[in-house]
C-alpha cells in the first residue's frame, strides 16, 4: 500500500481522480481516501504540524508492513527553482527544531533531487531560504519515521511560488498541481509495484503454531523448537513424516519431559 | 503448511527499481576540501552530492533497512576522529602473532553476504570511507613506537573490492613497507587480477583470500566472485611473489557440505597443479566453523528470515553462536585433514 499525505484538498485532489480514491466514511479528523485495488489511501492533512497527528492517526489504525510506503506529496515554494517543477527531496531541515533528515533514496526516479526546510509558518518574500520551502516534510518525516523504514519514506514536492511571480490564485495553483501530479503517478505505480512484489519479505511463521503447542514446553523450549522447525523448512527437511511417526507412536502430543526428549531427537537430525 | 510463495525477499525484485550503487555520496562539511574526497569524487563523475554535518546524521537514524540499502548503497565520506585501531576480537584468529588490532578506516561491505556479522554490527548498509587515512597511520606510527602491531585493515569492508574508489589496499601497503614493525592483513572476497600490478611487494602485508564453495557462494555470498577466480588471484598473487592467505572461515553447513568443501578442494588442487604452485607457498591457511555473536545473530535472523545458513539452531557458549560441538568438530577435522595432506601442518591455523 502506498500512503499519500496531502496538506490541501487541491494538492489531492487529482491524485484522488487519477486513481479512483473512494472518500472513508468513517474517520473523523482527517479526509481520507482509498482504493483496495489500486492500493493507494490519501490523506488530507491540514497545514503544518497537524500532519503529524495524521500520519500518526492513519499509522496506528493501519500499521504499514516493511513493503509500504508513505509518500508527502505537495506543494511547495523555492527561489530560483522552476514553477511546476517536481523535486524528490533527499534532506529535509526542520527549521523551529534546527534538526535534519535524510530519506534514504534508494529507488530510481525521473525527478531533480533538492533539499527542502520546513517552517512552522509561510515564508514572507525575501525571506525565502536557498532550498525549497513547506511547512509539513520534516513533521511528516519525524512522524513516519516510527512506523516507516528511512527508505520508505518519499517526498515530492511541485514548485508552486519562485519568490519572483508573486501571489498564486487559488485557480493557477489547481493548475500547477495537476501538471505536477501528471508527473509523479508514473512513480507512485512504480512504488505500488515495489510494495506488491517485495509482499513477501514478512518473517512468516513457516508451520502451524499448534506443532509448538503439542511438546507442551517451556518458552525457551518453544523457542528452540520453532528455530529447529523453520531451520528444516528452509532446507525442505522432511520433519512432517517424523513428527508424525511421533504421533502414531502416541509420543505427541507429550508433556514437558518427553517434549525434551523429542527435541533432543530432533536435533540429532539436523546434520 | 504455510505457503513460502514470496519468500526469497526482494530477489523477486528486478534490480531496475533500484538506483546503482553510490549514486548518492554524503558528504561531511569538514571533509569537503580533504583532497582525498576530491579524488574518490572525481571517480563517481555522474553522483549527487549531500552535504551533512556528521555521518552518523546518514549512518546511525533509526530505522534504517540494511538489506534494502545493500540494494542501492550510498557513500559517505567522513573524518575518523579517535579510535584509530581496536583491540582484535577473540572470534577472530590472530596467527600466534602478539600485539593483534584491527582497524576499520570503511565501514561496510560493497558485497552482501548473509551471514556477515557486519549486518548485525552496523545499523546501515551504506558504507562510510574515513578519508583521513594518515590520521590511521599516525596512531600506529605512535603505537610502533612502543611495540610491533598485528594489524588487520580489511575486517568491517572489503577494502581491496573497494580500489578502485578509494584505494586503501595500496595506501596500507606503502605504510606497511615503511614499518617493518608493523604486519598487516588485508582480508578480501575480491578476485581483482589488476591489483597485483599496482602493490608493492612486501614482506609484512599478508593478502588473505577468503574462499568458499561455489554453491555457498550462489547462495549467501551475494554479489562476490566465484571460487575460481578468487583461486585464480590468490594464485597470481603466489606466482607475483606476494605473501598470500588462504582462509577457509567461515566453514559454513549446509547439507552435503563435506563434498561441497571436497569438490571445493580438488578444483583448488588443480588449479595449483595448472599453476604450477603448490599449497606451500601459501604463507598460511586458516580454518574455522561459522561462530557470530548472539545479539548480532539475533538482528541477522530478523533481517535474513529465509536464509537457512544463519537460521541454523546454533548453540550459544558464553555468548557466541557456534555449530553444535559434534559437527564444529566434524567439520574442522575433516578440513585440516584435507589439508594436512596437502601442505605442512605448522601453516595450518585453528583456534
Amino acid at each position: 500500500m502506498v500512503t499519500v499525505y496531502c496538506a490541501l484538498y487541491p494538492e489531492a485532489q487529482e491524485l484522488i481522480c487519477t486513481y479512483h480514491l473512494k472518500k472513508e466514511a468513517d474517520r473523523q479528523h482527517f479526509q481520507v481516501f482509498s482504493s483496495e485495488e489500486a492500493k493507494v489511501r490519501l490523506v488530507v492533512t491540514g497545514v503544518g504540524t497537524a500532519a503529524a497527528v495524521a500520519v500518526s492517526e492513519t499509522s496506528t489504525l493501519y500499521p504499514p508492513g516493511k513493503t509500504d510506503f508513505l509518500v508527502n506529496f505537495g506543494s511547495c515554494g523555492g527561489c530560483g527553482f522552476s514553477l511546476e517543477e517536481v523535486y524528490l527531496c533527499n534532506k529535509i531541515v526542520d527549521a523551529a527544531g534546527g534538526r535534519t533528515f535524510y530519506p534514504d533514496v534508494l529507488y530510481r526516479h525521473p525527478f531533480s533531487e533538492a533539499e527542502i526546510t520546513s517552517f512552522p509558518r509561510p515564508q514572507a518574500y525575501g525571506q525565502m531560504p536557498a532550498s525549497l520551502c513547506d511547512m509539513e516534510a520534516a513533521t511528516v518525516y519525524q512522524s513516519g519515521s516510527y512506523y516507516y523504514s528511512t527508505h520508505q519514506m518519499v517526498f515530492l514536492k511541485v514548485v508552486v511560488d519562485d519568490g519572483v511571480a508573486g501571489k498564486v490564485s487559488f485557480r493557477e495553483f489547481g493548475k500547477q498541481m495537476k501538471t505536477g501530479t501528471a508527473r509523479v503517478t508514473g512513480f507512485l505505480d512504480r512504488l505500488r509495484e515495489i510494495s506488491d512484489l517485495t509482499g513477501g519479505r514478512k518473517a512468516e511463521q513457516l508451520f502451524p503454531a499448534w506443532i509448538l503447542e503439542e511438546f507442551h514446553g517451556s518458552k525457551t523450549m518453544q523457542t528452540k523448537l520453532c528455530q529447529m522447525l523453520r531451520y528444516f523448512e528452509l532446507t525442505g527437511t522432511d520433519y512432517e513424516t517424523v513428527l508424525n511417526g511421533y504421533r502414531r507412536s502416541g509420543r505427541l502430543p507429550c508433556d514437558k519431559q518427553e517434549g525434551k526428549k523429542i527435541l533432543e531427537e530432533l536435533k540429532s537430525r539436523l546434520f | 503448511m504455510t505457503s513460502r510463495k514470496g519468500k526469497r525477499y526482494l530477489k523477486n525484485l528486478n534490480h531496475d527499481y533500484f538506483n546503482p550503487a553510490f549514486t548518492h555520496v554524503y558528504v561531511e562539511e569538514r571533509v569537503l576540501k580533504h583532497w582525498r574526497t576530491k579524488e574518490i569524487l572525481k571517480r563517481l563523475p555522474h553522483v549527487r552530492v549531500i552535504k551533512i554535518q556528521h555521518y552518523k546524521d546518514i549512518f546511525n537514524r533509526k530505522g534504517q533497512d540494511c538489506i534494502s540499502q545493500q540494494k542501492s548503497q550510498s557513500l559517505i565520506l567522513a573524518m575518523k576522529e579517535e579510535n584509530f585501531f581496536y583491540e582484535g576480537s577473540p572470534l577472530c584468529q590472530s596467527f600466534g602473532n602478539e600485539n593483534f588490532y584491527y582497524s576499520s578506516s570503511v565501514m561496510n561491505c560493497i558485497y552482501d553476504c548473509s551471514y556477515c556479522y557486519l549486518k548485525g554490527m552496523y545499523p546501515s548498509g551504506h558504507m562510510v570511507v574515513f578519508v583521513n587515512l594518515e590520521d590511521y597511520f599516525h596512531a600506529v606510527s605512535q603505537f610502533l613506537t612502543e611495540k610491533s602491531m598485528y594489524l588487520c585493515v580489511s575486517y568491517d569492508a572489503d577494502l581491496t573490492a573497494v580500489e578502485p574508489l578509494v584505494g586503501y589496499t595500496k595506501a596500507w601497503t606503502e605504510f606497511a613497507s615503511e614499518n617493518q614493525k608493523l604486519k598487516l592483513e588485508i582480508r578480501t572476497k575480491s578476485a581483482r587480477m589488476e591489483m597485483w600490478e599496482s602493490l608493492q611487494r612486501t614482506e609484512n602485508v599478508i593478502y588473505a583470500f577468503t574462499l568458499s564453495p561455489q554453491k555457498l557462494i550462489e547462495q549467501c555470498e551475494r554479489g562476490t566472485p566465484s571460487e575460481e577466480a578468487r583461486i585464480q588471484c590468490a594464485i597470481r598473487g603466489v606466482k607475483k611473489g606476494f605473501f598470500v592467505r588462504l582462509c577457509f572461515d567461515p566453514m559454513l553447513y549446509l547439507p552435503g557440505w563435506r563434498e561441497e568443501y571436497h569438490a571445493l578442494l580438488r578444483r583448488l588442487d588443480k588449479a595449483l597443479k595448472e599453476a604450477d604452485v603448490c599449497m606451500n607457498d601459501f604463507t598460511d591457511v586458516s580454518v574455522g566453523t561459522f561462530r557470530i555473536a548472539k545479539d548480532y545473530l539475533k538482528k541477522i535472523r530478523r533481517m535474513e528470515p529465509e536464509e537457512a545458513v544463519v537460521q541454523f539452531p546454533f548453540v550459544t557458549v558464553g555468548g557466541t553462536c557456534q555449530y553444535p560441538p559434534e559437527l564444529l568438530e566434524k567439520m574442522e577435522d575433516f578440513f585440516i585433514g584435507e589439508l594436512e595432506k596437502r601442505m605442512d601442518r605448522e601453516k595450518i591455523y585453528h583456534e
